[in-house]
């Protein structure tokens, strides 16, 4: 399409914006008055708001929807339907909704206790190696003197060490 | 729709009375007769679901068919994937109008040797709307049959005024094209002659 041709597609289709709102009724009153002057003096003009007008006159001939008998009361019955089913879930499962709310507000703060648990476990993973030997390392001078282990694990197991002294062999 | 929304059966059938009719004809024109009760019906439940977020005070009509439009639309993009499912044809857009043509088909089947009486009138209408695409139909049978203003319309399609004057501008002036020569000499509408720009 050349320049010119869309120039005047352009200027057509802003004329017919101007005639179309004008029919539609929504120009100002000084957009009114000036669609009028210009139809008063320009034939051009004038033909092609008859021929918009004459279009839209025949959408007229169409058809008005015309509803079966029917209509209103299986409209009706298809509402009822709904709405009996909706009180039947209601009233069989009354708690489900507090219930519901209930798990959803706790959700955050499981999520919170279980990411602190988490983080604690993780933080004191070195201290617990340390707690679990510290039997060993309170006689660790008593160890060194020993220089057969397995003679030690017999005394563990003949119980003379009492409860102070335990983990050998673990 | 205050009575509606306290939960007043009969208030709900007053309302069903009251806009079956024009609902109906809107699914009609922009979507189909056969479907055009099953769509309505879709509607006044979603009216009845939607009850409680009814604000008072806001035009009921421009409400209603803003579900009116969003079911037509549902609708049409139901049938337009059934269409590119069921058959292989060019790709022709989302809001693309009817094959051009199975309107003449159609339209020729209708058209008398001589003047065309007022119901073929009405099919010769028809079959243009129908060319329009989707935005172009619904904002035409919105200002025609709604009698809504640009402001109302832009608010049920969720555009800007401007951008329905544009439209409306654009639709009008492709029906007057499309009937041109129906118009002038009895002639089936012609959809090739139509703008596709919306």
């Amino acid at each position: 399409m050349s320049n010119s041709d869309s120039s005047r597609e352009r200027q057509r289709a802003e004329l017919d914006e101007e005639l179309v709102a004008y029919l539609d009724g929504e120009l100002s009153a000084e957009q009114n008055q000036l669609v009028e002057q210009r139809l008063g003096s320009d034939p051009v003009y004038r033909e092609r708001l008859r021929e918009l007008e004459k279009t839209w006159d025949l959408l007229d001939e169409l058809p008005t929807g015309e509803p079966t008998q029917s209509f209103t009361q299986s409209t009706l019955e298809l509402v009822l339907n709904e709405d009996t089913r909706l009180q039947l879930n209601k009233q069989r499962k009354p708690w489900t909704l507090p219930l519901r709310v209930l798990a959803f507000s706790a959700m955050p703060l499981a999520l919170f206790g279980s990411a602190f648990a988490a983080t604690r476990y993780w933080q004191n993973q070195p201290y617990r190696k340390l707690l679990q030997d510290l039997p060993v390392i309170e006689n660790v001078d008593m160890f060194t003197k020993v220089e057969d282990l397995r003679f030690l694990e017999l005394l563990e197991q003949e119980g003379l060490f009492g409860d102070g002294i335990g983990g050998l062999g673990q | 729709m205050l009575q509606v929304r306290q939960g007043s059966a009969a208030a709900y059938e007053e309302l069903i009375a009251k806009y079956q009719r024009r609902v109906i004809a809107f699914f009609q024109h922009a979507v189909s007769a056969e479907v055009a009760e099953d769509l309505a019906q879709e509607v006044f439940l979603r009216v009845y679901r939607a009850r409680q977020s009814y604000e008072p005070g806001a035009r009921f009509a421009t409400w209603l068919f803003t579900i009116v439009h969003n079911v037509a639309s549902n609708a049409i993009r139901r049938r337009q994937f059934r269409k590119e499912v069921n058959v292989d044809v060019a790709d022709s857009g989302q809001f693309s109008a009817k094959p051009l043509d199975t309107m003449a088909q159609a339209a020729s089947g209708y058209m008398p040797a001589r003047r065309a009486d007022k119901r073929e009138a009405a099919e010769m209408v028809s079959l243009a709307i129908q060319s329009l695409n989707e935005r172009q139909k619904t904002a035409i049978l919105l200002s025609k049959f709604e009698n809504m203003s640009y402001q109302d319309i832009a608010e049920t399609m969720g555009l800007t005024t401007q951008a329905v004057k544009s439209l409306l501008s654009r639709a009008r002036a492709n029906l007057k094209e499309i009937l041109e020569p129906y118009i002038q000499s009895g002639l089936p509408p012609d959809p090739t002659r139509r703008s596709d720009e919306d």
